[in-house]
């Protein structure tokens, strides 16, 4: 029995849940089953990576997983297993109520959402690929369905259900396009050889192919404006489910798209590049501008996905340009940067989404304004969240700076070779905009949530969540670690492989040491003045002393009085509600009541980018269906000759076909 | 060589408070405080012992040293002109902005430890006005970056040749983004008033409100090092080509006076822009970055 075999008996593990009691043994037995897949996706990707197999670009021992595949199965790989894991601790408290065969088919969807993940990486033709893919989405959407008795998740997961049903039938139109299909499957295959400089072989693959994959992709990954899904179902979903969903389910999208515009060829790389670097730039500044705005942990999380997968495009735009100029520098900055922020971005987006479902189970809030001080009540999830923070804020010796140096290097090495220079002015302005709002962002999410005093009492009596959850969220910090080291060394140093451009890997890899040892001594330094503090304390006889915040002389102040999430970015907000989108109060009194009667006062957040896309397609889509209720007349005899209609024009074509 | 440009951010770090100071106080027609008066200040505040918060963990602790650390970690990146800093690669601006990013996040995050909403407004702000103003920053870098085709600040400024009429326009415009920048990164008018009383119109300050001692003087001391590191990325786009050994060391020092006699002329004659009206400024900031790359695209596509 060979690898392959074995890997694919183990989706079967999928009906162990079904069979093992309890709660917490269905997690363990879904748990073991995933971690099983995963080390050997982990080994076979990193094998395949660094050990590409023939010049058919597959794994020798692993088949189907070429070099760009094996990037995705690991950063699936660890997101994987610390959602699984994590499941094991979260599952027992969340499922209290839930029936046997509700929990059995929540893991069972796990392990199946896992291995599909793998499998479409694997997949080598058009059958296998949408097989999976179909499989992908059934099983995320049985997962955001577990909450399904309330009202808001219910409506979550069956929008999630259509709209990735509109985009598998995208994407069943880019594989019928002829060449399409072959192209998509044979793009990796090419830059093996890398005697081509734009692989997928003569033809390439046709651009009306390519604009369906990229909407169908775009749909999954949640490109501006087809992000709609994701703030609607990563808060619906159980934590860990949208970690997974969040982390690594939308990159397969983002697989996609790395596929099928590897198979472009060198005349139409250069128009559907500047596509997708532009959808990038705005999908990246848009998302983020979003996020600074909520007050829903989750949601913000999610929007933030959204930004991050602008990046991620914003990379790849850029790395088809470079293919398109057949400049090796510029591609491999590109698609460099973006799988680096794949595989980063993978790292701590699972970690912040679990850290949030941390703060879920031991709150029972997602909004902000109600949370607060869980740094003092939930230390390590707190530690945690706060290392995911720092690295989605670039700071500098961690992954997510490495992804952005990257990018940023890309740009400013096109502007100084004086080639793509406006993209790239573009590129570092959006760029730097979103570094800036990610600051905004994640100060608010880390300030408000964990940091301060508790604004209600869900955060007030908060206790650390068990152990098993707190293991989990600490396993991607290796990869937030040690990946600033390891994942410019997988990429770059394989980027022949990968994308075919070979430039500068080695100065990449210098650099990302030299940062790391400026980290350190600004560490080093950091340690001498706390040092340096406690001598200059003790020399002074100084006093160190805890003291209520100074109130401005208001001597009663209470948490609720404290700056929310709503306060911090009022400002931003103000600029959001000039440009039309943005938060409406509902409930407000009037001005002439003079005797004001019971009032509700709420505010609702609006995405009019995406109220407009859906509402505008469903416009569309009835004014066609209504026309097409022509035919639904309701007569018999009309009935009948329709049926005799399909029957001579399956004559006329089977006729038609034979001669 | 490459320690002048540090040594000259140092001792520029220590004077330009008291250069500000004094032009203030003369421009208002009196004497003044000492010149090294802010240093005997940190003097008084290294004697005392911290308060903290009944509401912070050791995150308070550590953050004024942090942004300490890594504002002296930027430090050693700046050159000055053809002298090179203490460290140098391709891309060290990059490492360059996101230090003193990391110094922020740290000191915003032990802002809102405090749970005061004087902080949470401070910290709101501040990281506002960094968002808009951060695209700045990198446009005038690569500005010089498409002007010299290097891609690091130590290589930029060293063939920054500002001496040819095209580009001494170019690096007027450079240095008054630079300066803006300066003035926006250190709270200075006419974006936030350092000398304001009323925490309810302080960005930076109203950050700091709850920190004291040791600590507090650790943010200033760092303080002052921004002030005197974006000066200096000021004065190197203004540093004429060619400038060397003991000249370019006085020429930077005038420089740097002339940076800090600015600041205080500014804070004399403006004053604070209402805070409604200072993201439409720090806009126009960026967009002099813009303009400032749109017009060196014209000069290397025109081939001027």
């Amino acid at each position: 029995m060979d690898w392959m075999n074995l890997f694919s008996l183990l989706v079967w593990g999928s009906l162990l849940p079904f069979v093992l009691p309890g709660t917490r043994y269905k997690a363990i037995g879904a748990a073991a089953v995933i971690a099983a897949g995963a080390v050997m996706a982990a080994v076979a990707g990193v094998t395949a990576i660094v050990l590409p197999g023939s010049e058919t670009g597959t794994g020798a021992w692993f088949p189907g997983l070429d070099p760009i595949g094996g990037v995705f199965a690991l950063a699936v790989a660890i997101s994987g297993v610390a959602c699984a894991v994590y499941a094991v601790g979260y599952m027992p408290g969340h499922a209290a109520g839930k029936s046997h065969t509700q929990v059995a088919l929540h893991f069972a969807a796990l392990v199946a959402l896992f291995y599909a993940m793998i499998e479409v990486i694997r997949a080598e033709d058009t059958y296998g690929f949408l097989f999976w893919w179909e499989l992908m989405t059934l099983s995320s959407f049985l997962l955001v369905m577990f909450d399904g008795q309330r009202k808001e998740v219910l409506h979550a997961a069956v929008s999630y259900l259509v709209l990735m049903h509109v985009g598998f039938f995208l994407l069943l139109g880019g594989f019928v396009v002829p060449g399409g299909s072959e192209a998509f499957f044979g793009s990796t295959a090419a830059i093996g050889s890398a005697t081509a400089p734009v692989a997928g072989g003569t033809a390439g693959m046709p651009v009306g192919a390519f604009l369906l994959f990229l909407a169908g992709f775009g749909l999954k990954a949640g490109i501006f404006p087809l992000h709609m899904w994701l703030p609607v179902a990563h808060p619906a979903a159980p934590s860990h489910v949208s970690a997974l969903m969040s982390g690594v389910m939308i990159k397969m999208g983002i697989y996609g798209i790395v596929r099928a515009a590897l198979a472009l060829n060198a005349e139409r790389i250069m128009g559907m590049g500047a596509l997708v670097f532009a959808l990038g730039t705005v999908t990246a500044v848009f998302g983020i501008a979003r996020a600074a705005v909520q007050s829903d942990l989750k949601r913000l999380l999610a929007y933030s996905s959204v930004e991050n997968i602008g990046i991620i495009c914003l990379g790849l735009g850029l790395g088809m340009l470079g293919r398109g100029l057949e400049s090796d520098f510029i591609a491999y900055a590109g698609f460099g940067g973006a799988l680096l922020h794949v595989l980063g971005h993978s790292n701590y987006k699972t970690m912040l989404f679990l850290g949030a479902g941390s703060v879920v189970a031991a709150t029972h809030h997602r909004d902000m304004n109600r949370l607060g001080g869980l740094l003092r009540r939930m230390p390590v999830t707190g530690i945690l969240f706060l290392a995911a923070t720092c690295a989605i804020c670039t700071v500098p010796g961690l992954v997510g700076f490495t992804s952005e140096f990257v990018l940023f290097d890309g740009f400013f090495g096109s502007i100084t070779r004086g080639e793509v220079v406006v993209a790239a002015a573009a590129g570092i302005v959006a760029l730097a905009l979103v570094g800036g709002l990610t600051l905004m962002t994640f100060t608010k999410a880390y300030g408000i949530t964990f940091l301060g005093n508790p604004r209600g009492c869900g955060a007030r009596e908060a206790k650390e969540v068990n152990l098993v959850m707190l293991a989990a969220q600490a396993l991607p910090l290796a990869g937030i670690l040690a990946g600033t080291l390891l994942y410019p060394y997988l990429v770059l140093e394989n980027a022949d492989t990968l994308f075919g451009a070979r430039y500068y890997a080695e100065p990449v890899i210098g650099t990302m040491a030299t940062v790391e040892w400026v980290m350190l001594g600004v560490a080093a330094v950091t340690g001498g003045l706390l040092y340096l503090k406690r001598w200059l304390n003790r020399r002074a006889r100084a006093t160190v002393r805890r003291r209520p915040t100074w109130g401005c002389a208001f001597t009663s102040p209470s948490g609720r009085m404290q700056y929310t999430a709503s306060s911090y970015n009022r400002e931003l907000q103000t600029l959001w509600n000039e440009t039309g989108g943005g938060r409406q109060a509902e409930g407000m009194l009037a001005e002439d009541e003079i005797f004001p009667t019971a009032h509700a006062f709420a505010t609702e957040d609006r995405d009019s980018t995406a109220r407009a896309v859906t509402h505008w397609t469903t416009r569309l889509l009835r004014r066609w269906t209504a026309r097409m209720a022509l035919f639904q007349t309701g007569k018999t005899n009309h009935y009948v000759l329709h049926a005799l209609v399909v029957l001579v024009l399956i004559l006329i074509l089977s006729l038609c076909g034979a001669l | 060589m490459f320690i002048i440009p540090f040594l000259l951010i140092l001792v520029s770090a220590v004077c330009l408070k008291g250069v500000i100071n004094k032009t203030r106080a003369r421009l208002a027609g009196r004497t003044g405080v000492r010149f090294f008066q802010p240093l005997l200040t940190i003097g008084v505040l290294l004697e005392k012992g911290e308060i903290y918060s009944t509401s912070s963990t050791v995150l308070t602790r550590v953050a004024p040293a942090l942004y300490l650390a890594s504002t002296l970690g930027a430090a050693l990146l700046l050159p000055l002109g053809i002298f090179p800093a203490a460290i140098e690669f391709n891309g060290d601006f990059i490492l360059f902005a996101y230090l003193l990013g990391f110094g922020k996040l740290a000191l915003v995050l032990a802002a809102l430890e405090s749970g005061s909403s004087f902080q949470g407004m401070g910290s709101a702000r501040e990281v506002l006005f960094s968002m808009l103003i951060e695209p700045c920053f990198f446009l005038l870098l690569g500005t010089l970056a498409l002007v010299t085709g290097y891609g690091s600040f130590g290589t930029i400024f060293a063939a920054f040749d500002n001496m040819q009429v095209n580009l001494l326009m170019l690096s007027l415009i450079l240095g008054y983004g630079f300066l803006n920048l300066a003035l926006v990164e250190n709270g200075r008018l006419p974006v936030d008033d350092t000398r304001t009383h009323l925490e309810l119109t302080m960005v930076h300050e109203a950050m700091v409100l709850d920190l004291s001692g040791v600590d507090l003087a650790f943010v200033q001391v760092a303080g002052w090092l921004k002030l005197a590191l974006w000066g200096l990325l000021a004065v190197n786009a203004l540093v004429p080509a060619q400038l060397t050994g003991g000249w370019l060391v006085l020429w930077c020092g005038v420089a740097m006076a002339v940076y800090g006699v600015v600041i205080g002329v500014v804070e004399s004659f403006m004053a604070r822009n209402r805070m409604t009206k200072n993201t439409t400024y720090l806009v126009t900031v960026s967009a002099i970055g813009l303009l400032g790359f749109a017009v060196a695209y014209v000069l290397i596509t025109t081939g001027m």
